[in-house]
């Protein structure tokens, strides 16, 4: 490969994931963060659901989405309207959420479905 | 929230038509059975856990959206426009044009100057005119591909296909790779570019001093040990951590107060 112009280089095209969305997540990973982007809708489970936080939690709650910084990157939290944990984002949209909180844009995720400690939300600008 | 969950297994969901699914995965804390290497917590970006729960729900939700064309033909002019100093975009782009003119009459392709008028002229990306790049050199390179591709059989296991491609002027062994990959959905390649070679080093699969140019077979095989011990699939982890490691480079850095059991090593031992 040494010395191969074209096969030496940092980056290849490939196509990415759920662009223009797909059911289940919304709109995937990928895309810049121009406004009209980080406008979307999105649905994802409640990922590392905190049960004490989850049991109290009842379709139509509406959450707010965050950011954590770890040692390896941006986190996606959810917390309660109180400051409380209540789980993570982890579906395949997360990583476009990220972006758009980066360049500004505020969500809001809606308890659209409980399922025993299991939470679906919707996610959309705030 | 975090120092439950550190010593029992993980639960991943996705959500399929309303319906919850679930991956089970080992607990934090747990080695993944490679040197020292945890698992780490699978909201975490790029730990095991990661990459196994994300290339999981990938693979739920769109399990071949690295396919580019429908022929080995496709993907070689699709991989060979693509690559270092060429944006996605305009790759694509290219690769359209140049798939629409030839409609499937790839002994076109072999002329060098039918090639290069097709990459010479703008292209339309995004509303905007832009020009391919490296349009003589990718003419070169695709028109000596095509006159030297009949001699190669397609009917090749991957890697003796990989290892026939690689013959081909302008092709080292990750466009060859990225071509079986797409065309096979292989996974007995890896596809090591910038993107995967930081996301493996982050991990410490790869030995100090490994280098793509001199080391790819010992770093393929560490990226497809790592695929099967995380329960991957390697065709499809390779796209996963391209696409994450991209977009992660993009993000800014943004100060938040991190829990204070957030930080858990990756390492069972750090010296």
């Amino acid at each position: 490969m040494s010395g191969r112009g074209p096969d030496s280089g940092t980056d290849h095209n490939r196509n990415s994931i759920g662009s223009g969305g797909s059911p289940g997540s919304g709109s995937g990973a990928g895309g810049g963060s121009d406004a009209d982007d980080c406008i979307f809708v999105q649905t994802a489970p409640l990922s590392s659901p905190v049960p004490a936080v989850v049991s109290g939690l009842k379709v139509g709650d509406v959450l707010e989405v965050d950011l954590q910084n770890t040692p390896s990157g941006n986190r996606l939290v959810v917390n309660t309207a109180g400051g409380q944990a209540a789980g993570s984002l982890t579906h395949p949209g997360h990583l476009k959420i990220i972006q758009c909180i980066g360049a500004g844009h505020i969500y809001k995720a809606t308890v659209v479905q409980k399922t025993g400690a299991l939470i679906a939300l919707r996610i959309e600008p705030k | 929230m975090h120092s439950l969950s550190l010593s029992t297994d993980q639960i991943v969901y996705a959500l399929k038509e309303e319906a919850f699914l679930e991956l089970r995965l080992p607990p934090a804390s747990t080695g993944v059975g490679i040197s020292d290497l945890r698992w780490g917590m699978h909201d975490h970006p790029k730990t095991p856990a990661y990459w196994a729960a994300q290339s999981w729900m990938w693979g739920l939700e769109a399990p071949r959206h690295y396919k580019l064309g429908k022929s080995l033909e496709d993907e070689l002019v699709a991989c060979l426009l693509g690559g270092y100093g060429i944006p996605a975009e305009v790759g694509i782009a290219a690769y359209e044009r140049i798939r629409s003119e030839c409609d499937g009459r790839y002994e076109a392709l072999a002329d060098e100057g039918f090639v290069l008028d097709l990459l010479s002229r703008p292209l339309e990306v995004r509303g905007r005119k832009v020009r391919y790049r490296f349009a003589r050199q990718k003419a070169h390179f695709l028109a000596s591909s095509f006159q030297a591709l009949p001699e190669i059989d397609q009917g090749l296991p991957d890697r003796a296909l990989r290892d026939g491609i690689m013959t081909l002027k302008g092709i080292g062994p990750k466009t060859a790779s990225w071509v079986v990959r797409n065309w096979r959905d292989s996974d007995r390649v890896a596809i090591l570019d910038i993107h995967i070679v930081r996301a493996c080093e982050h991990m410490g699969l790869f030995e100090p001093g490994w280098r793509v140019e001199r080391h790819y077979l010992a770093m393929e095989e560490a990226f497809l040990a790592f695929a099967e011990v995380i329960g991957a699939r390697p065709s499809l982890l390779d796209s996963v951590m391209w696409n994450v490691m991209r977009e992660l480079a993009r993000q800014p850095v943004i100060d938040r107060r991190l829990e204070p059991t957030a930080d858990l090593p990756l390492f069972a031992s750090v010296n």
